[in-house]
């Protein structure tokens, strides 16, 4: 149970630190930009070549390709975002899934199409008859950092809480004085950012391909809609959520409970849970949306 | 004399609607100018346009001197307009705090001092200081929305409908503040009103829209109520 | 006119076909080769043709059977199903062969062996392992013995290492868990207990999950199969697990390890062997004179499928009819280059001459069979 746990963590962390991006460019511009899960394998990418190729210190590497990767997202908007924003949602979101492929595109060109991995050899850790590496801790902790100092971003600062005014109302923000592009460029430079640290710790844990972004899509995208869409720190819980729900599900020897035999839920049913979540909250959300109103 | 405000035979709408159809109106120094007109006679687009949330295709918008058709609202609200819309005026979903921090982005320093001020104005609004604005009840959130506007500093207000969905006493309420603004600080207010009695009440003079156009514009004591029920024939103004 | 002209040349081109197989069906015995010379796997395939190549040349210098030399028609298969059948369909109609050496995945050689079965054609394997390759006796015949053979095998080496209760560990395909069915079958005629049977989905970034249960039944060693950076991912979540069972696995060399130094003597395996007999040796030192470099494992199994077919040919004929007859013949006794040939009654390998190998000092090192 308490490798469920521990596995709830570390999934949610990698997760959730793209996710809340997501929600964060959904609260704004109000439309699901798909191109943001290409951001954070752009960003694996950049940490991967700071720190393999130019020997940047990996620690290091991480956050430059956080900033490189925030000024990626900053110039995707300014060429091709910023112009439409007469466009409706759906059409933005489809234009969001041309920027995908060809981001995508670009990366399997520069660097092939076979995997890569850092090579990094953390160390065995156990707590009880749990196990985990030093690089999981790593990544929990800094996943957790990650939502304190958005938190902080988004309600403790001036401009965190133009870009929240601007979510919430748009032209009434203008009319404050809010610069909304400087704002939405901001906006997009966190995303950008963020993504890049969620896809370089992904790509840590596991490995650097240019079809990482299909193993992302579907968690971030589930826990998305489990928070909410626009909500930020709802997509973060989300992730939480769907971690735990389907590590409860493949983590659980169900076989022990009725035999002597151990029988557990294939892992690959792991997607099943996103989707089967995604389709109950869509379901839901009429129903859900009527029961705020009421209230 | 200068206008404070003056809209110079402007054509607007939004997308491939036009709403606005040569309208031109002044707005001096020191007046409350009240707009009237029936739904849909384009008193909203009015202010709008002249805080530039439409599209402009035609015509020029002179704030003092300057031409400022061309700039972004956020310019504008540094130039020193205060726009209170009608629906949507507040940030639902941030603190009253916040909407009231929001109000005064452009003028950080002295903000604490501001809003103490606002509080003055709306005791109410100093109780809820924490809660949710989406959670205030109507009149509330009508006092959030000029207050906010306030800490803007504005050199002129564009009020659009400021009775609208409230009870009478919260009318008579909303309407004594925007007196007590004008009484403290002498700033051009253009104001939109469906509710002909209190726009009236606080009116230096009153122009009327009918389709898109300027069909009147003439001091409030010289007011003849006949004129004005015959450009109203179409309904939706209360003359009691 | 255009037509016309049209016409003259189509008449042209189909004499000029005709006169070629007239010719060759007077003095050359035409054999097909299918090999991808474009796409992926180009290198193994070329030595696989070399390998055919060369049976032919040495039938050919010792004067051709009964007086008709062997002509190899080499066609591409690009790796892609679609183009091996393309090439099939023009060796069997145009070129009139009655048998085809085939290169390529299951992928490739399945679809060409369910074509040749209608037509009465023979196939012979040379590259492709899947059980299901069994499934065309009469048709297609393979120098390597399929996954299930080599199931079994490892099943029968993995009880004689001493190993009592074992998990799976293979990947959610027909080429693991049709592996892993019959290495369990054997593992437990021999009295082994399977604890538990886990096949994981491919691609995944993290096996944790899967591997969880491992840790829960400390097996005394992990049977599995695999390919590739799955693998490495595998061994990876084994490391971080404190996994410290042993590995048995089949086809070790396309195991991907990931930390040497915890792998160090704990990654064992068997794959298809036989290829230290005095005959490969003689050919591996021909074949890096003519070629500049020593061949592929592929050359070997090219070469016995053509040295069978010509002694096929030479007991029975050179129809279709007549090498399916002749090879079960060709194949008794018969010494290759990929040591001593046995077939089952479908024509696959059986009892192959198997190597083991155990991971030491950061490579794969030879081990004592068991």
């Amino acid at each position: 149970m308490l490798q469920i746990l521990i596995n709830t963590l570390i999934y949610s962390g990698e997760i959730g630190i793209i996710a809340v991006g997501v929600a964060l460019s959904y609260s704004v511009l109000r439309f699901a930009n798909f191109a943001h899960i290409q951001f954070a394998v752009v960003g694996a990418y950049l940490a991967f070549t700071l720190n393999q190729f130019l020997h940047c210190p990996l620690v290091l590497a991480v956050i430059l390709a956080a900033v490189l990767t925030g000024g990626i997202a900053v110039t995707v908007d300014a060429l091709v975002f910023s112009r439409l924003r007469d466009v409706t949602p759906e059409g933005k979101m489809i234009v969001s899934w041309g920027v995908a492929l060809l981001l995508r595109s670009t990366m399997g060109a520069i660097f092939g199409s076979s995997s890569r991995v850092f090579g990094l050899e953390p160390a065995s850790l156990q707590i009880g008859d749990a196990f985990f590496t030093s690089l999981d801790v790593v990544v929990v902790v800094v996943a957790i950092l990650a939502m304190i100092l958005l938190h902080f971003l988004l309600y403790s600062t001036r401009l965190g809480t133009a870009l929240r005014a601007l979510a919430s109302n748009a032209d009434l923000a203008a009319t404050r004085g809010i610069p909304a592009r400087r704002m939405v460029s901001l906006m997009w430079f966190i995303c950008g950012a963020y993504a890049a640290i969620g896809g370089s710790l992904f790509a840590l844990e596991s490995q650097l391909a240019p079809n990482m972004d299909l193993i992302i899509l579907l968690p971030v995208f589930a826990s998305v809609t489990l928070g909410g869409l626009s909500n930020v720190f709802g997509a973060a819980l989300g992730a939480l959520g769907l971690s735990l729900a389907q590590n409860l599900l493949i983590g659980v020897d169900f076989g022990s409970w009725f035999s002597a035999n151990s029988w557990s839920v294939p892992t690959q049913f792991r997607d099943f849970i996103a989707v089967g979540a995604m389709v109950i909250i869509l379901l839901l959300r009429p129903y859900l949306a009527r029961r705020r109103r009421a209230v | 004399m200068t206008a404070a405000l003056r809209f110079e035979s402007v054509t607007a709408g939004y997308g491939p609607i036009t709403v606005l159809d040569e309208a031109s109106l002044a707005m001096g120094p020191d007046e409350v100018l009240v707009v009237l007109g029936a739904n849909g006679s384009g008193k909203s687009t009015v202010l709008k346009t002249a805080i530039g949330l439409t599209r402009l295709s035609a015509g020029r918008i002179m704030l003092g001197e300057c031409d400022i058709s061309v700039l972004s609202p956020h310019r504008r609200a540094e130039a020193g307009m205060g726009y209170v819309p009608q629906t949507r005026n507040v940030f639902a979903d941030l603190s009253v705090n916040d909407n009231l921090r929001m109000g005064g982005f452009l003028h950080a320093a002295g903000l604490t001092r501001d809003m103490e001020q606002v509080f003055d104005l709306f005791p109410r609004l100093r109780e809820r200081r924490r809660e949710r604005a989406g959670d205030l009840s109507g009149g509330e959130r009508r006092m959030l929305s000029i207050g906010l506007t306030l800490l803007l500093r504005p050199r002129m207000l564009l009020l659009d409908e400021p009775s609208s969905d409230l009870s009478p006493a919260m009318i008579t309420a909303v309407f004594d503040a925007i007196r007590q603004i004008r009484v403290e600080t002498r700033i051009p207010v253009l104001l939109v009103e469906q509710n002909l009695q209190a726009g009236l009440s606080l009116a230096d003079r009153v122009c009327v829209m009918v389709r898109g156009r300027v069909a009147l514009e003439q001091a409030a004591q010289e007011l003849n109520r006949e004129q004005l029920h015959a450009l109203f024939l179409e309904g939706g103004v209360r003359l009691s | 006119m255009r037509k016309s002209l049209l016409a003259a040349c189509a008449v042209v081109l189909l004499s000029a076909g005709w006169g070629e197989t007239g010719q060759a069906a007077e003095d050359a015995i035409p054999v097909g080769v299918i090999a991808n010379l474009t796409g992926t796997d180009v290198q193994s395939s070329l030595d696989m043709v070399h390998g055919a190549q060369a049976a032919a040349d040495k039938i050919n210098a010792s004067g051709g059977i009964k007086g008709d030399k062997i002509k190899v028609i080499v066609e591409d298969s690009e790796y892609r199903p679609a183009a091996g059948i393309e090439a099939a369909t023009k060796l069997f109609d145009v070129n009139k062969v009655s048998a085809v050496l085939v290169f390529g995945g299951s992928s490739v050689t399945l679809p060409i062996a369910e074509m040749a079965q209608p037509a009465g054609k023979i196939v012979l394997n040379t590259s492709a392992s899947s059980a299901k390759l069994g499934d065309y006796p009469g048709t297609l015949y393979s120098t390597l013995p399929l996954d299930d053979i080599v199931g079994a095998q490892l099943g029968d080496y993995v009880a004689k290492e001493g190993v009592h209760t074992a998990v799976f560990i293979v990947p959610n395909n027909t080429f693991g868990t049709g592996l892993m069915d019959k290495a369990a079958a054997a593992f437990t005629a021999h009295g082994g207990k399977v604890l538990k049977e886990i096949a994981y989905s491919e691609g995944q970034p993290d096996y944790r999950a899967d591997l969880q249960a491992v840790q829960r039944l400390k097996p005394d060693a992990i049977i599995g199969a695999g390919y590739g950076d799955d693998t490495r991912t595998v061994f990876r979540a084994a490391r971080e697990l404190g996994i410290n069972a042993p590995w048995y696995v089949a086809y070790p060399s396309i195991f991907a390890v990931e930390d040497p130094k915890w792998m160090e003597g704990r990654l064992m395996g068997l794959d298809n062997g036989g290829l230290d007999s005095p005959l490969a040796k003689t050919l591996s030192l021909q074949a890096t004179k003519q070629y500049g470099a020593a061949p592929r494992p592929n050359y070997y199994y090219a070469y016995d499928a053509m040295t069978l077919l010509g002694l096929a040919i030479e007991k029975e004929g050179t129809t279709a009819a007549d090498i399916k007859k002749g090879l079960p013949e060709a194949v008794k006794g018969y010494q290759g280059a990929t040591g001593s040939i046995d077939w089952d009654a479908r024509g696959q390998r059986i009892n192959p001459p198997m190597d083991y190998f155990v991971f030491r000092n950061g490579a794969l090192q030879p081990a004592p069979a068991p």
